[in-house]
């Protein structure tokens, strides 16, 4: 399937709404690096951004954060820092960092 | 790697310095990647409230609600790295990836299987937008506001079942007591006409909004 079939697909990918088959349409673009369909995705992603900010915020209870530093600090594999592994870059290309 | 200590952020909020002369989302995404939990939680801070007013849209419980609140931060910590280096918006990320693991949530009360597959997140960083764009769209969120509020009552309403309910297409047929393809061509319809108007906004294209 060529790009102009996926036109109307994009934000239904990005919301996650799509059945399989056309999900692995836009998907099998994705993977081929598409530039067109990764800009159309980028344009999806901030209709959907844009959408959510509609929500009135809601501020969280004191324990949630206090509940999170927690777990940063006591939980092992948390408290070892962020992983530095395999990295998908904006354009797609790959790198990889070891732990430092 | 230099680790920073904790201790100057366990209870309180970002200082009143920091906000005056506050870092981007996407530095302290970077400070983060290098075991920054000070910058972990100045995100926390800034971003908080907005994402639980967007979980509590959906799964409509308080408890449930902040626990899904602190597994999208603790996914921000472990992948903070790959975030960092896709150079995307963080705001971008950090939303999308929270309606995903709430729609996810509240799929699971009726089955297993996820409205958002993780192979659709796990490319996002491809595909998410720089920084720039969602300052321009934070900017005119007035305006995109109004936009809204042009669509048909019928399109509000399959957008809001789709966005805030988790629904999929044959379920929003069901919910609107609609045949499948005119719901598929009414959403379809009310996201091309955001696209264009969001273009608009933006200032990509001049249309009188």
């Amino acid at each position: 399937m060529d790009c102009n079939h996926l036109e109307d697909l994009y934000e239904l990918y990005v919301l996650g709404v799509l059945a399989a088959g056309e999900r692995d349409d836009v998907r099998k673009h994705v993977g081929e690096k598409c530039p067109r369909c990764l800009d159309a995705l980028r344009e999806a992603a901030e209709t959907v951004y844009w959408l959510a900010q509609t929500v009135a915020p809601v501020q969280p209870r004191p324990t949630v954060r206090a509940g999170l530093l927690r777990r940063l600090a006591s939980n092992g594999t948390l408290a070892a820092g962020p992983r530095k592994a395999r990295v998908i870059s904006q354009r797609g290309a790959t790198s990889t960092r070891s732990r430092a | 790697m230099t680790r920073r200590s904790s201790s100057a952020i366990s209870s309180a909020p970002a200082t009143a310095v920091e906000s005056s002369n506050p870092a981007t989302p996407e530095a302290l995404v970077a400070q983060a990647a290098e075991g920054s939990r000070e910058a972990l939680i100045q995100i926390y801070d800034r971003f908080a409230p907005r994402l639980l007013g967007l979980v509590r849209r959906l799964l409509r419980d308080a408890d449930e609600s902040e626990r899904v609140l602190e597994e999208v931060f603790v996914k921000l910590w472990r992948e903070a790295h790959q975030v960092a280096r896709a150079r995307v918006s963080l705001a971008a990320w950090l939303t999308l990836v929270t309606r995903a693991q709430a729609v996810n949530r509240l799929r699971s009360r009726a089955g297993p299987v996820p409205l958002v597959p993780a192979d659709v997140l796990g490319d996002m960083l491809q595909w998410l937008p720089d920084p720039g764009a969602i300052v321009r769209l934070d900017e005119r969120r007035a305006l995109l506001q109004k936009v809204l509020g042009q669509l048909p009552r019928p399109q509000i309403k399959s957008l809001e079942l789709v966005m805030f309910e988790g629904c999929n297409e044959i379920e929003l047929a069901d919910n609107l007591g609609e045949p499948l393809a005119r719901t598929k061509s009414e959403l379809r319809a009310a996201t091309r006409f955001l696209k264009h108007r969001r273009r608009a906004v933006v200032g990509s294209w001049t249309v009188t909004i």
